[in-house]
């Protein structure tokens, strides 16, 4: 008894606490929102320690020299819009005594990976966070896209598309835009931002957010991206454009088949890259697909899968580690989530972006362990008094009635049952004739209300 | 009082007028805002741009290799064609059902003996009672078609067939669903419905889906309608809006009508805000909070009202790293009323089948309670996962307890073990304790049930599973021990015990057959069934997909 106590005073203690959490966590997350900036992991720049101040490269010398973006940023060639990586040469004017007198490391560790340096062999990469943040976050697929949609004859594929993103001899990922590309339209005279070997510190941050390259949280919003968005290219997934491009012409695909949210994104915080529940409606479900590259033979796309057939817990057979017993209890948010995978061993399961509509698939065929031989005729009754929620996950609208409102085993034949067969059986387990009847409708029909 | 009577549908129709111009808001496209001067003006230019760049500017080089890769080759034909955007998953399955006697009476006296003119002293006697076996068919099919005819259109159709393949009689333990409405097959259209999406490139339809025929939808309470619903999915939000008629195979009522709608808000990546409303004779409103917390923490909380009366509240807090070793979950909810529906939302709709001469079961409702929900796993190594739930119930008053509603305990706990390749075993054990059920306190009137119900329950279950061919073929089989404590106007059953046996085998012929077969067997309680010794059911199926 003090067991139950102890049970319920936790129980009730806890509630208190969970509604309390429920607010910490709302003010918890609004808090971690405006502190997450400010402590970001990796953007600490080379330099910098713990116990110093971070020093912020362009921020510095943006706002406290003063310094226009061509300061540094020269064109490759005069009328080229392709501009070289800043060396000595731009640095020197300024710093002209740390390069060739007193040597800081201060100074060398923002471009050289070792000090002192060596050669040009230990230069960090250029740009400086290059696939590891966006160097024009703000980019809008949707004021760039070709309203017309128009085809190049030669590809087959969108223009648009296609004239930014170039592909690399393997054709795995496509490469993105660079200044050469961007010139096409933003070189013209009167376009803005204008794009030249002359562009000004303007022109310049109509893409480009300096201050923000080492330190991604210094503006209010939060530029910092999911590595896959930066890089294109998702980790441990094995994909190739062109392997899909020879197919292009059987299944009547395009960009926008799996990009399709690239059209309206408006900045690349908002750039939906496609999932793996997009794969189904090619890898699944066609039977042109060949059993080898359909979903259920994962090696076709994840790389840590070992080589040979799918692991044993995804066979269809054996369950996944998430399958445990209480995930046949609390599945429900696992399961309703967009993309949430159960049609990759659930051959009934209909993937679809709203992941709630999948529930019918598995909840139309699959019978629980627990409806065993006596399950329906005896054990049922007393389980769905327990917890009649349970049943309805199932069994919805008037199930239970279509048998409930037969005459039972019990009360055959019915004529010896109400003569006096039904005494025992009430006796023994009278919940179970109020289940169907109630005293006024049935038993009153022969008792006398003293009975009551 | 007719006022009265027809304020909550006025409320509702207010309801819905809003919700339609909040729709209606919500699906205008992006490009709508095109209209203005300037966007207009804009669209141009980057049109010009284009015309530039693909006529004049760019000059024409040889394109990517990637690009350039010539297509395979394919020959189109009608029935080609069709089968290539055709799909199919079937599972049929044979079940036979054998029952054992004991030679005892029934709890009413029956005993299987002939009928004959002169009384027996030995009870009632009726054969059909004691029917020892049955044979039954089931099948699931289900069908469709993805983008055949045009890349728009998708169709998916689930049929769903039961047969009796021997008689079953009246009285017999072997009845099921099949035999009910003196029906001995069941025919039944589970789902049949045509999509029409659009396509990325379509503009304001974008991410639209249109849905025609016999569906469900999931929200504030399962919809299952022959109706249209609309579904719009946007990077920030997404909605669906639905209605039509209710359909059934199990009774005829007289309201068919149902609608509703499901609207969703993203907040960034890790939030969303969703409301759900269904309508059916009453308003069902579900509004639901989700947030994540970085990769591992996961927050939802829910609030649902039926008609104008708040019934639950509840709030989900779990825990799951991602190595998936552990997981932890906090719930709590709270009914606020029992204003709802006590099992089925369809309950307030009236049954004019003849064949249902009873109305609803008396579950009576859900009473007011709170309840408090500690569920956790932990694998201990690659070879040992341990798990648990503890749950916890407590009706706000006392005096609600009902024969099917009481506070209680629930404790459940589980070890799965994998000693070696392709082996695992697994136990769980689970005990119920309810609280509130004293003989101390005698019934008041012969109908009186507050007392009545299960004091405690107790389940053991223990299965060992083991898989050969690389998976292809896994057998398992267990067992299952039930014990029940049981309280009654004139009766106290302790440890009523059932107990059986469980086993399947499965088998993939190919990648998309796989053959089946489950056998259980089960006693019963014998308090309640003295005649029944066991039963038996073997079940061999065939799943497939094409």
């Amino acid at each position: 008894m003090d067991f139950r106590r102890w049970v319920i005073g936790l129980a009730l203690g806890l509630n208190r606490g969970l509604v309390c959490g429920i607010v910490c966590l709302a003010a918890g997350s609004v808090y971690a929102n405006s502190t997450r900036a400010q402590q970001t992991s990796g953007t600490q720049p080379a330099g910098s320690s713990a116990s110093q101040a971070p020093f912020y490269l362009h921020d510095y010398h943006l706002k406290q020299v003063g310094l226009d973006c061509d300061a540094c940023h020269v064109a490759q060639k005069e009328g080229s819009v392709v501009f070289q990586r800043p060396g000595h040469d731009q640095c020197t004017p300024c710093h002209d005594d740390d390069f060739n007198k007193d040597i800081k490391q201060k100074i060398c560790v923002q471009c050289h990976s070792v000090f002192p340096p060596t050669s040009s062999d230990d230069l960090l990469p250029f740009p400086r966070y290059k696939n590891v943040r966006p160097i024009v976050y703000d980019f809008s697929h949707a004021k760039h896209v070709d309203p017309h949609s128009r085809i190049d004859a030669r590809t087959g594929f969108r223009a648009d598309c296609a004239y930014c993103h170039h592909f690399p001899a393997d054709g795995a990922y496509a490469t993105f835009g660079d200044h050469v590309i961007c010139a096409g339209c933003h070189s013209k005279a009167g376009m803005k931002p204008l794009l030249s070997d002359k562009s000004t510190t303007a022109d310049c941050r109509g893409c480009h957010h300096p201050e923000e390259i080492e330190n991604p949280g210094a503006a209010t919003v939060h530029r910092e991206l999911a590595s896959f968005v930066v890089s294109g290219k998702y980790q441990q997934i094995r994909f190739s454009h062109a392997d899909h491009f020879r197919e292009k012409g059987s299944y009547h695909f395009d960009c926008t088949t799996c990009h399709y949210e690239v059209a309206s994104s408006t900045s690349l915080s908002s750039l939906s890259l496609p999932k793996m529940v997009d794969c189904v409606n090619c890898h699944s479900v066609s039977k042109r697909i060949e059993a080898d590259y359909r979903m259920s033979n994962c090696q076709v796309c994840h790389v840590d899968v070992p080589s040979g057939a799918v692991p044993e817990f995804h066979s269809g057979i054996v369950k996944p580690p998430s399958h445990t017993e209480s995930f046949r209890f609390h599945h429900a948010d696992d399961a309703s989530k967009p993309g949430a995978p159960c049609f990759v061993c659930h051959i009934n399961v209909e993937p679809t972006a709203i992941g709630q509509q999948q529930c019918a698939s598995c909840h139309r065929v699959m019978m629980p362990v627990s409806h065993t031989a006596r399950w329906k005729d005896d054990v049922h009754g007393k389980y769905a008094a327990l917890d009649r929620m349970t049943c309805s996950v199932c069994h919805v609208v008037d199930f239970c009635n279509r048998c409930h409102n037969q005459t039972p085993r019990s009360h055959l034949p019915l004529a010896q049952f109400k003569a006096g067969g039904h005494a025992q059986l009430a006796m023994l387990n009278e919940r179970s004739c109020f289940t169907c009847h109630t005293f006024s409708n049935t038993c009153g029909e022969c008792h006398s209300e003293s009975l009551k | 009082m007719a006022y009265l009577s027809r304020l909550p549908m006025q409320k509702f129709a207010t309801l819905f007028a809003a919700l339609c111009l909040f729709a209606a808001a919500c699906a205008a496209p992006p490009s709508v805002s095109a209209n203005s001067p300037a966007e207009d003006k804009s669209s141009e230019s980057i049109g010009d741009a284009w015309d530039n760049l693909l006529k004049n500017t760019i000059p024409q080089t040889t394109p990517d290799a990637a690009l350039a890769t010539a297509p395979m080759t394919y020959e189109a034909s009608p029935a080609g064609d069709f089968l290539d955007h055709f799909f199919m998953n079937n599972r049929t399955e044979y079940m036979r059902t054998q029952t054992y006697f004991t030679g005892l009476p029934t709890v009413t006296g029956v005993i299987n003996e002939p009928a004959s003119s002169v009384a027996n002293p030995n009870g009632i006697p009726y054969p059909p009672a004691f029917q020892s076996d049955t044979n039954e068919m089931y099948s699931v099919v289900n069908w469709g078609t993805r983008g055949w005819l045009s890349d728009r259109v998708n169709s998916n159709f689930t049929l769903n067939y039961s047969q009796d393949l021997t008689h079953v009689t009246d009285a017999s333990p072997q009845r099921s669903i099949i035999d009910t409405f003196d029906s001995n097959r069941r025919l039944e259209l589970i789902s049949g419905y045509i999509d029409i999406d659009g396509r990325p490139s379509d503009g304001a339809f974008s991410g639209t889906s249109l849905r025609v025929g016999r569906q469900d939808v999931y929200g504030a309470e399962l919809a299952e309608m022959d109706g249209v619903s609309f579904t719009l999915n946007r990077p920030g939000y997404s909605w669906t809006i639905y209605g039509g008629r209710r359909y059934t195979y199990f009774s005829d009522p007289a309201q068919r009508a149902m609608g509703g709608g499901n609207f969703l808000i993203r907040f960034g990546k890790d939030s969303t805000f969703e409301y759900d409303t269904f309508y059916y004779i009453r308003g069902t409103n579900l509004f639901r909070y989700r947030q994540t917390f970085g990769n591992a923490w996961f927050f939802s909380t829910g609030f649902r009202m039926v008609g104008s009366s708040p019934t639950d509240f509840n709030a989900d807090a779990i825990w799951s790293p991602e190595d998936g070793r552990t997981s932890l979950r906090l719930s709590f909810a709270q009914k606020i009323t029992n204003k709802d529906y006590f099992y089925d939302y369809t309950e307030d709709a009236r049954d004019f089948d003849p064949r249902n001469p009873l109305f609803r079961l008396n579950l009576e409702a859900l009473h007011p309670h709170s309840q408090f929900i500690i569920d956790a796993s932990r694998a201990i190594n690659d070879r040992l996962r341990l798990g648990g739930t503890v749950w916890v119930r407590r009706l706000n008053n006392i005096q609600d307890t009902g024969p099917f509603d009481t506070s209680f305990q629930d404790y459940r706990g589980y070890c799965q073990m994998s000693p070696w390749s392709s082996v695992d075993l697994l136990f769980t054990y689970h005990l119920r304790d309810s609280d509130n059920r004293s003989k101390n306190i005698p019934p008041t009137e012969f109908d009186d049930l507050s007392n009545t119900g299960e004091t405690k329950v107790q389940d053991f279950t223990a299965e060992v599973g083991r898989t050969f061919l690389r998976g292809r073929l896994a057998l398992r089989a267990g067992g299952f021990y039930r014990n029940l404590n049981f309280l009654d106007q004139f009766t106290v059953i302790t440890n009523a015990r059932d107990k059986g046996v469980l086993g399947d085998a499965a088998f993939k012929l190919d990648s998309r057959s796989r053959l089946y077969f489950d056998y259980d067997l089960d006693t019963d309680y014998s308090v309640f069934r003295p005649d029944i010794q066991n039963s038996q059911t073997f079940r061999f199926g065939l799943a497939w997909s094409y």
